[in-house]
């Protein structure tokens, strides 16, 4: 299957959250850091920041019990229509890249469509395509 | 509401009670935010004559429309407040990522009043708000005090924080924001130390939501790629600030020992490439800036090994370096270092040991009057402890601590000579013999000497592209002639009053949406048509390019009329003496002074000023401050 994974180069990474914004908009039609797909942590002083970005790995999908979530150009996409809200791929997720905030219905995750690619001002991010 | 919350937070530290207002819509609509409406609360809320350490000033924080939206560079945060440096208008503006969280934990200001009997901090986190016990913090420096908080409130919250300079009341102290950025001018820190708030802390998860997102982020994410390719960029990408030393000292604009001269012979010592090159170990962004300005600074070994932390200025190089003549970049670090951890600022310190090292120069001053130091130029140790003596009010950083403006008075008419202050603030990186739109600039700006209130830097090495694109046509309009070539020289006081003006008005606007300066003044990509596009599109409210001109005025005059009603008038409006008679020394400028005269003059008149510094009546009702002028007692 051919997939679309969006990964960063952390030492490039200034922390601006540009790609945050960018998510938020661009998903969200909002401007909110939790909003989005990709979100910039700080590690620490002297590292600087880096980016929690969803690998596309499909654990969330195989534990849906509703089958909310499934492949759809190229990312895992959470179904709104389908999902019942339960918290079981954010519980399961490795990596800690589905999010669930309160005024959102239903989890969501990075669905690489590269928005935040094109933003990132110093090219920190690109998205390539892989094969599972 | 869209851009706006529409809300203040109210905390009276007297009684400890927290109140959530909303905010008059007309009043946002017409002073936008930030400083705009920092001014209109404390203009209305103060009455004059208050004392600056005492309960009754009003520390407000506040953040504008577009802080916490994709605009570029939208970070910053104006915070404000009677000063105790000047007795006057006090503000300093700050990067990071605070503003944003304001804004997404619900609010448009933090408004603090009163004072509490023991420290305290304020803790936000969306609507939940509580005062709290900080006596585990009061004491500790701006780092100490961060993390310790991160360790008790956890990751992702955002601080401005008082040091141990804060809490002693240091005139010039700072409010650092997330350990390395400052508010640093006015003294702001010293008035949080006084209202013994050791911290506000921020965490906020809410939306920032504009009228018309479609079109408002197809706007800012072209401002952010206009901004990219500009020609000016990639310097202040690659060196951040710093990379004016050199320049500035080869045009003989970088203060030298008290500002005697502009030229530093030492520069290349302490150039924004040695810190490149010999000192960084990475870069940072504020919150939504393509501009990565921010650079970290480690010392590895030696007498001043240390961490150097984030954004080691321009302006911090000078007070630190060419000011006191040191030549010694990594004891400049150091010092930079402990500045930011006991929460000073940099431009003051340098101003005020500066003055010091020349009166002991001058034979001024002696062993008696400093408690044994010897004041000699360019010692890097002495610099050091005096920072140190100076945050802990000890010997004579207790004198020092006061300001160099009180330091002058103590030592009399003989050391008044070599006060290089305005209004009690000292002058910063900036010759204006060299550039006369900055000695204009350090004259009229509200706050006292100060480069950021106009800052007017296309006259600086001279763009003509984008001095004709803004002032060709009101150059034509008032004075029926090209702008050029005076517009551009910097030794030509020619058309600096217009500039001046202009810069003035613009930044008023600026730090009321609130954004950085390094998107609109230099490089010059925004100006007011693209913020009245933005606005609109932000708030749904139909701005003009002509409403933002007035808005940008209006509020600039509100902070002076701040000042009129502290018993400014055009008397302080003036420069240290050094910069009016005393030729400049050497280097391109050598033989120039600031012709402070006749550009005051013309500056008064398009400000709408009479001789006595008061706004005329006209003006006042065309800016839509009637009742300003009523209060001032004008006819």
């Amino acid at each position: 299957m051919m997939l679309l994974r969006i990964s960063i180069q952390q030492e490039r990474c200034v922390g601006c959250e540009i790609c945050e914004l960018t998510c938020s908009n661009v998903n969200f039609r909002t401007n909110n850091p939790l909003k989005s797909g990709i979100r910039v942590v700080k590690v620490d002083d002297k590292v600087g920041y880096d980016a929690i970005i969803c690998d596309q790995c499909g654990i969330c999908a195989s534990v849906c019990p509703v089958g909310a979530i499934s492949v759809n150009n190229g990312a895992y996409l959470v179904d709104k229509s389908l999902c019942t809200a339960c918290g079981i791929c954010v519980q399961a997720c490795p990596i800690k890249a589905i999010y669930f905030v309160p005024d959102c219905k239903a989890p969501f995750k990075c669905i690489s469509c590269g928005a935040c690619v094109e933003n990132c001002p110093t090219n920190a991010l690109t998205i390539e395509e892989s094969v599972r | 509401m869209h851009g706006w919350k529409g809300k203040i937070l109210r905390i009276d530290l007297s009684s400890s009670e927290i109140k959530e207002e909303r905010v008059r819509d007309e009043i946002l609509r017409e002073y936008i935010g930030g400083n705009g409406l920092a001014a209109r609360i404390l203009w209305d809320e103060l009455k004059g004559g208050e004392d600056p350490l005492g309960p009754d000033n009003k520390l407000v924080f506040a953040t504008g429309p577009l802080n916490g939206t994709i605009w570029p560079s939208s970070g910053r945060l104006k915070v404000a407040a009677k000063s105790p440096l000047s007795n006057g208008w006090g503000e300093g503006n700050v990067g990071g990522h605070l503003a944003p969280h304001i804004k997404y934990a619900g609010y448009d200001a933090i408004l603090f009043e009163g004072a509490s009997e023991k420290p305290v901090y304020l803790y936000v986190r969306d609507g939940e708000v509580d005062l709290r016990d900080a006596k585990d913090i009061w004491g500790k420096d701006t780092w100490e005090c961060h993390a310790l908080l991160e360790k008790e409130l956890g990751k992702g919250i955002h601080t401005a924080l008082i040091g141990q300079a804060g809490e002693n009341l240091v005139r010039f102290a700072a409010i650092m924001v997330d350990k390395y950025a400052a508010a640093a001018r006015s003294g702001l820190g010293a008035v949080m130390g006084s209202k013994k708030l050791k911290a506000l802390v921020v965490r906020g998860t809410g939306d920032v939501n504009v009228y018309n997102q479609e079109g408002f982020y197809k706007l800012a994410v072209d401002a952010h790629k206009k901004l990219l390719a500009h020609e000016f960029s990639w310097s202040l990408i690659e060196y951040g600030t710093p990379l004016l030393v050199e320049i500035m000292s080869s045009i003989g604009r970088f203060p030298t020992k008290n500002c005697q001269q502009g030229v530093f012979p030492y520069a290349l010592d302490i150039s924004g490439d040695v810190l490149k090159k010999k000192y960084r170990i990475r870069e940072e962004s504020c919150f939504s800036c393509p501009f990565r300005c921010k650079k970290y600074h480690v010392v590895k070994e030696g007498r001043w090994k240390c961490d150097g932390g984030l954004g080691l200025e321009y302006e911090s190089i000078h007070a630190l370096g060419s000011r006191v003549w040191n030549r010694d970049m990594e004891s400049i670090i150091y010092a930079n270092s402990l500045c930011n951890k006991y929460g000073m600022d940099t431009d003051d310190i340098g101003g005020v040991i500066g003055f010091v090292m020349e009166l002991w120069e001058k034979g001024i001053i002696t062993k008696k009057d400093t408690g044994g130091m010897e004041l000699e130029w360019g010692n890097p140790e002495l610099i050091v402890e005096l920072v140190r003596k100076i945050a802990f009010r000890e010997g004579f950083g207790n004198l020092l601590a006061e300001g160099t403006h009180r330091v002058a008075e103590r030592f009399g008419p003989e050391a008044r000579k070599y006060e290089m202050t305005v209004k009690g603030l000292d002058i910063p990186a900036q010759d204006g013999r060299a550039q006369k739109s900055m000695g204009l600039s350090h004259a009229t700006a509200n706050r006292g000497a100060d480069h950021l209130t106009s800052a007017e830097f296309l006259s600086e090495v001279g763009f003509p592209d984008a001095i004709v694109e803004r002032f060709e046509s009101r150059a034509q309009e008032l004075y029926g002639r090209s702008i050029l070539p005076e517009g551009a020289d910097r030794l030509s006081p020619k058309f600096k009053p217009l500039m001046v003006f202009d810069s003035e008005n613009l930044s008023a606007v600026v730090d009321s949406l609130v954004i950085c300066k390094f998107t609109t003044h230099w490089p010059p990509v925004i100006y007011f048509e693209e913020i009245a596009e933005a606005l609109t599109l932000a708030t749904g409210i139909n701005y003009t390019e002509g409403d933002i001109r007035l808005i940008g005025e209006r509020i600039f005059m509100l902070e002076r009329a701040f000042n009129l009603r502290e018993g400014f008038s055009a008397k302080d409006d003036r420069l240290p003496e050094r910069f009016l008679k005393e030729p400049a020394p050497t280097g391109p400028c050598k033989g120039q002074v600031v012709e402070l005269e006749e550009m005051l003059k013309e500056y008064y008149g398009l400000r709408g000023l009479d001789e006595r510094g008061y706004p005329n009546m006209d003006r006042m009702r065309k800016l839509g401050l009637e009742d300003v002028a009523k209060e001032l007692g004008l006819e």
